[in-house]
């Protein structure tokens, strides 16, 4: 097993290295090989970077699309176990060698070898990736490397050699099976070294599978026939099945919808006011009620709208007669107030919406007795406005009021006469509460769940 | 009429045919949501309802208003909308139904009346219509297949839900939920135009 913790022990270090660079790059578009190079001490590899830079525009641009993708894709999912094997490689290398300070010898050592499998692998296994890429599917754009060792991490070590063993057949290379070998041995050893060492995990994410990949691809041609087997769905996002979880694609595609589901709540969650809930359920009453809400709001604004709109000019008219009236007004309204009367009491028994608006096109508007009461008593000492905001003021009190459906007998409510006075009283109400007019009047109502006044934000 | 004319917005852009191209969008004065989907354009908003409005008061008589502009808000809801939106085609398909409907029945009536003694015809007529109505649904229903199944993890209330959004009862539930968040914008947006333009009236 030689070239195997050969290996494993170059990409560890290499990986732990040249992660902090790539940490930095954060999603490079430029060579990525060179980043992973030109961070390193100087000191240490003059001759491997100027060596490695002439591979790194060949590897460069397929490492990096594929370091790119997941930088884009999946930056939380790296901290998930998207490179177990790497972090594991990483860890164990740590706990070996470089912890103990003598790193840098060794790490210069491994990295000298990172270096020259790199450029082997470069020119003579990029077959294995595009078969590694091509078996596994349509698993995603991220790399043919990647993949298995995405399904490996998974828990199933004997899955990825099956699988590396698979490919390694279509393919024909022999370091695929000592590829295959050194992940499913590394996975089987290391998993243990998971938990503690999450940080290192972390660090060591992208690289050394980028460091496969750019070692593997060579040309761009492993990057298209990665991306081309993958290429049936670049776009879709490769989960990377936490450890101890199932690989199946039923699974992952259920875990995915699940996902889905949860973003999409977590947005109308922004939405929807009052939306402290953390239960999905009650989160969905909310949402329901919020919509239910709105829609009564349209309904409401949509009444208040025909004597606004449509009562105003006429009505404007009529009230400034009857301002200037006075007394005839008073005698004349009390008879058209019985007449008035009768027919809403008439058509309220049928239905609320045409007795209402039948009140509109006459200006007038239902109020609870209680705050009729306290209007007239506090009218006596209010001096009258323009006649026309009266009417409108009524409209829009009356859009701001909110009657209990199915109105218990009538006894609630009254009808308030449109007389100056009165419609004078109702416009300067709601002109004083000025903003909050909307609200206080709902909360007159003597609704307050229903809130249909509708209350500016 | 004058003053709703001085009350409509400084000149609309002209209707184009896809209102939400960039051009109108970058006046939206909602920014972009994190889901990538902004309110729509409050100018088209306005321009789509406020046209409608004027045209219900020159046409509509006043005993049937209150359905016609709550009517009227949707529809220019769902035109000044994105018009990708599942929710926006439902909602325009409605009204593309009820307006075959109208005609529909306008013409049968005039046939019915024209035709057979004029007691009985509205009762035939409106069986007719409603028939016609039935079957125009039916089809398109049909055509897409029918609701889907029940999902896995979609809870119970979830149909109440599909009730309230338009078109709601052909998705499934992921696409629920997303077409419920645009369906909820564009609402806010319309509930606050028409509250504006309420205090813009009675405010005078």
């Amino acid at each position: 097993m030689q070239p195997t913790t050969r290996e494993m022990q170059a990409m560890a270090a290499a990986g732990q290295i040249s992660l902090d660079d790539l940490r930095a790059a954060g999603g490079v578009h430029d060579d990525f090989l060179d980043q992973m190079l030109g961070g390193l001490p100087p000191s240490a590899w003059p001759e491997l970077a100027s060596a490695a830079g002439a591979k790194a525009p060949e590897g460069g641009a397929e490492a990096e699309g594929m370091h790119q993708q997941h930088h884009q894709q999946q930056q939380q999912q790296f901290g998930g176990g998207l490179y177990d094997e790497s972090a594991l490689l990483a860890s164990r290398l740590r706990q070996h060698q470089i912890s103990g300070g003598g790193g840098a010898e060794s790490a210069a050592a491994a990295k000298q070898m990172v270096l020259q499998q790199l450029a082997d692998l470069r020119h003579g296994h990029h077959m294995l990736l595009q078969g590694m890429g091509r078996s596994t599917g349509g698993g995603g754009g991220d790399g043919g490397v990647l993949l298995p060792l995405s399904l490996g991490s998974g828990g199933s070590g004997g899955d990825v050699q099956a699988l590396l063993k698979a490919a390694a057949n279509s393919a024909g290379g022999e370091a695929s099976g000592v590829f295959g070998g050194a992940f499913a041995g590394s996975l089987q050893q290391q998993q243990q070294h998971f938990q503690p060492h999450p940080q290192s995990q972390q660090q060591t994410a992208p690289l050394p599978g980028q460091g496969f990949g750019g070692g593997g691809g060579g040309a761009s041609q492993p990057q298209a026939g990665a991306s081309g087997g993958g290429a049936a769905a670049p776009p879709r996002q490769r989960v990377r099945a936490r450890r101890g979880q199932a690989t199946d694609p039923h699974s992952i595609a259920e875990r995915l919808r699940r996902e889905r589901i949860a973003e999409r709540m977590k947005a109308l969650q922004e939405l929807v006011p009052n939306a402290n809930k953390t239960d999905k359920a009650s989160m969905l009453d909310e949402i329901i009620d919020y919509v239910k809400f709105l829609q009564l709001q349209v309904k409401v604004l949509s009444m208040s709208r025909l004597g606004g709109a449509a009562a105003v000019a006429p009505l404007v008219a009529d009230m400034s007669s009857e301002g200037q009236g006075g007394a005839p007004p008073a005698a004349a309204g009390s008879d058209g107030l019985a007449v008035t009367e009768q027919q809403v009491a008439k058509l309220m028994e049928e239905d609320m919406g045409t007795a209402m608006q039948y009140l509109q096109g006459k200006g007038l508007c239902l109020m609870p007795v209680s705050l009729a009461s306290a209007i007239s008593s506090a009218t006596c000492h209010m001096r009258p406005p323009v006649g026309g905001l009266g009417v409108a003021a009524a409209a829009h009190h009356m859009a701001a009021m909110r009657l209990p459906p199915g109105m218990n007998g009538g006894a609630d409510a009254a009808a308030v006469p449109a007389s100056p006075s009165m419609s004078v009283l109702t416009a300067q109400s709601a002109m004083a509460n000025g903003a909050g007019g909307a609200d206080g009047e709902g909360s007159h109502s003597q609704q307050p769940k229903d809130a249909a006044s509708v209350s500016k934000p | 009429m004058a003053r709703k004319r001085t009350a409509r917005p400084p000149p609309p852009p002209p209707p184009n045919p896809n209102p939400n191209r960039r051009a109108v969008a970058s006046t939206a004065a909602a920014p972009a949501p994190a889901s990538g989907t902004a309110s729509p354009s409050k100018r088209m908003l306005a321009f789509h309802f406020l046209r409608a409005l004027a045209r219900i008061h020159s046409a509509t008589p006043v005993p049937r208003r209150t359905r016609t502009i709550r009517r009227a808000a949707y529809s220019s809801m769902a035109r000044a909308a994105n018009p990708r939106r599942a929710w926006t085609q439902a909602l325009l398909r409605q009204v593309r139904v009820r307006r075959a409907m109208r005609s529909r029945r306008a013409v049968l009536l005039r046939r019915r009346v024209s035709a057979a003694p004029p007691a009985p015809p509205l009762g035939a007529a409106r069986s007719i219509v409603s028939a016609a109505g039935e079957t125009a649904t039916e089809a398109m229903t049909l055509a897409r297949g029918g609701p889907p199944p029940r999902q896995a993890g979609e809870p119970a209330r979830a149909d109440a839900l599909r009730r309230l959004v338009p078109g709601g009862s052909e998705m499934e539930y992921c696409s629920l939920l997303d077409e419920t968040a645009d369906y909820l914008r564009c609402l806010r947006a319309q509930v606050q135009l028409m509250q504006n333009l309420v205090d813009l009236f009675s405010g005078q």
